[in-house]
């Protein structure tokens, strides 16, 4: 089986909230956009969350339509802010530590 | 490079993470709040990116005299009509209505003075059938905007931190509606060349043909 390279996405996020449910919506807006085969194919993954970032993990083919998916949607009436997109968690860890100074 | 920031509050930290993410430039409407100016333009200065600002064109009808480091902006087709100002920037448009019209208004006018500005925050609105359509019409209007050789710039409109746009969305943005030239281009060559180049050599340089 082939290997499928990965790319991680830092979102910057204000509120705390429900993971399940934040990933859902990303989900919807994901099919809503592309639909059910690009979502599939998008291979879409809510990584990590920590207070005010998450981490997204996704297929390395598909980064531009989830940077546009999470772009243009609101969840709660806040936008994400896309901040970073990485093949390592460890890089945007570093990131992430560099973003809490501004 | 950013031309349309709608910033009411938290101004400092906005410009900030503008710069963390990229932005050399900033266009910032202050058309609310515009004592602040000063704040703003010291709050740049100390981040180091160059900000210039937004107006209506209204406020040119009124003084009859452009200003220097400020944009003017016509926000609907009807504004573009009457306005007698040499250069402008007209918005793309709330609505598939106002899209379509902004569309017409470039396929006709015999006298192209003026750039198209996609905004990014308005895609926020819709969702569904609603964005296919809306999209569509800009869509539309890009074609023609390439057919009559009208600039386009694309920026995000944010009004607070979460709403800025990472340059690499607004070329996928680009991307999606068609266009084909890079992405230096877009972000920065284009806007630096058809605004902020003129803007810096003075208000009279306007207007003039190519």
């Amino acid at each position: 089986m082939k290997y499928e390279k990965k790319r991680y996405i830092l979102v910057h996020y204000e509120i705390r909230d429900d993971h399940k449910e934040l990933e859902r919506e990303m989900k919807a807006r994901v099919k809503d956009l592309f639909g059910a085969i690009g979502l599939q194919s998008m291979d879409l993954r809510l990584i990590n969350i920590e207070t005010n970032f998450f981490i997204l993990r996704c297929n390395h083919k598909h980064v531009d339509g989830l940077l546009f998916t999470l772009s243009s949607m609101k969840f709660k009436g806040f936008s994400f802010l896309p901040l970073r997109v990485s093949g390592t968690i460890k890089k945007l860890k570093t990131v992430m530590a560099n973003f809490v100074q501004i | 490079m950013d031309l349309h920031l709608d910033l009411t509050d938290e101004f400092e930290r906005t410009i900030r993470m503008a710069k963390f993410l990229g932005f050399s430039t900033l266009g910032l409407d202050l058309e609310k709040s515009y004592d602040l100016k000063e704040k703003v333009t010291s709050i740049c200065r100390k981040e180091k990116v160059k900000c210039i600002f937004r107006a209506n064109v209204n406020e040119f009808n009124r003084s009859k005299a452009l200003k220097e480091d400020v944009i003017y902006i016509a926000r609907n087709v009807n504004e573009a009509r009457s306005t007698n100002i040499p250069f402008y920037l007209l918005e793309a448009g709330n609505d598939i209505d106002e899209v379509l019209g902004v569309k017409e208004f470039c396929a006709r006018r015999s006298n192209i003075n003026f750039v198209i500005e996609f905004d990014f925050a308005l895609l926020r609105l819709y969702d569904g059938f609603s964005f296919a359509n809306y999209m569509k019409g800009l869509t539309k209007l890009m074609n023609v905007c390439r057919r009559r050789h009208i600039v386009t710039i694309f920026s995000s409109r944010a009004k607070n931190l979460d709403e800025l746009v990472p340059p690499r969305t607004l070329y996928i943005f680009y991307k999606i509606l068609g266009g084909y030239l890079t992405r230096r281009e877009i972000l920065y060559e284009i806007p630096n060349r058809e605004i902020i180049e003129k803007l810096d050599l003075g208000p009279k340089v306007f207007g003039r043909s190519e």
